[in-house]
């Protein structure tokens, strides 16, 4: 087994051991921590397949944003850090058959893909891609997505706003 | 396959300084508690809070300010996301004499962001302790705290 091969199974255990243990401790806090080795896990799979901008991104914006965010919510709610969550039970039933279903769905997808194969050679690094097809091709979805991005701003401030905190 | 492999390697170099960080950490504590005296005594079990007594839990609910300044920095975070692409390709525009049109095309990009900052500026999200200010000017002066 070359060094390839191990690093991706580390990585992969990573990101696995990492959610089995979101999804089954009952900490809440624990389960936000352990949420940060999937991010990270992931991450090391991209790199592992060449897509070295997304690897960034990755760690950018869900173990440096998303996740920040996600603990903040648990730590600034009251009693929510130290709050035990019922695992398994009665509910273990209606997760099997939901988690099964998103199984089947994203199989469905992954085998209807195709995978059309690129005759171009691999790039070294994706981001010069990335960034020319930015400010040429897709130069009007780029600066779109900036209007996204305020209306999702103004958006969650209002909400996170209380009310009666307006104006 | 093999044109990624330089990049590959680039991010090892990562991976290793965060294995021998680890590494150091864990083997730096290893070692000392062999030598270390273990002798515990309830005045050293104690939480040092710079001399003073610890009151109560230390599970308290922060100011929820917190929450609204992580979620105007996940967006200019993303908005970074965007930079970098741009950034790295910016040389090979400004060599073809488009630097100007690239640089305009970021700053109606970030322009467009920075709207959402002004916003969240002047309705007070910024504000730390929000004051009667931003609800009635006359009732500030008179320090009241929303």
């Amino acid at each position: 087994m070359d060094i390839k091969t191990l690093l991706e199974l580390m990585f992969g255990l990573l990101t696995v051991a990492s959610a089995i243990w979101v999804a089954f401790t009952p900490k809440l806090l624990h389960a936000g921590f352990s949420l940060l080795f999937t991010f990270f896990g992931v991450a090391g799979l991209y790199v592992m397949l060449g897509a070295d901008f997304l690897a960034a991104v990755q760690v950018l914006v869900y173990i440096g944003g998303i996740l920040v965010l996600l603990l903040f919510g648990i730590l600034l709610t009251t009693a929510m850090p130290t709050a035990e969550l019922t695992v398994g039970g009665t509910r273990r039933g209606q997760g099997l058959a939901l988690g099964m279903l998103l199984l089947g769905l994203l199989l469905l997808a992954v085998f209807r893909a195709g995978w059309p194969l690129s005759m171009n050679a691999l790039p070294e690094t994706t981001a010069s891609d990335i960034g020319k097809g930015f400010m040429t091709t897709w130069l009007l979805p780029f600066e779109v997505a900036s209007i996204l991005l305020l209306g999702a701003m103004l958006g969650a401030l209002h909400l996170a706003r209380r009310a009666g905190e307006d104006q | 396959m093999q044109s990624m492999q330089g990049m590959q390697f680039a991010f090892g170099v990562v991976l290793m300084f965060m294995v021998m960080g680890l590494l150091i950490g864990i083997v730096a504590l290893t070692l000392s508690s062999f030598i270390r005296p273990h002798n515990p005594t309830e005045q050293k079990l104690q939480i040092y809070e710079c001399g003073e007594e610890p009151v109560g839990s230390p599970w308290m609910q922060f100011n929820n300010r917190f929450y609204t300044v992580a979620l105007v920095f996940i967006l200019f975070d993303v908005e970074v996301v965007f930079l970098f692409p741009w950034a790295v390709i910016f040389n090979d525009f400004i060599k073809q004499g488009l630097g100007a049109f690239i640089f305009a095309e970021m700053a109606v990009f970030v322009g467009i962001l920075a709207l959402g900052l002004v916003y969240a500026w002047a309705k007070g999200d910024l504000e730390w302790v929000r004051t009667r200010r931003f609800m009635k000017p006359a009732a500030a002066r008179k320090g009241g705290v929303a």
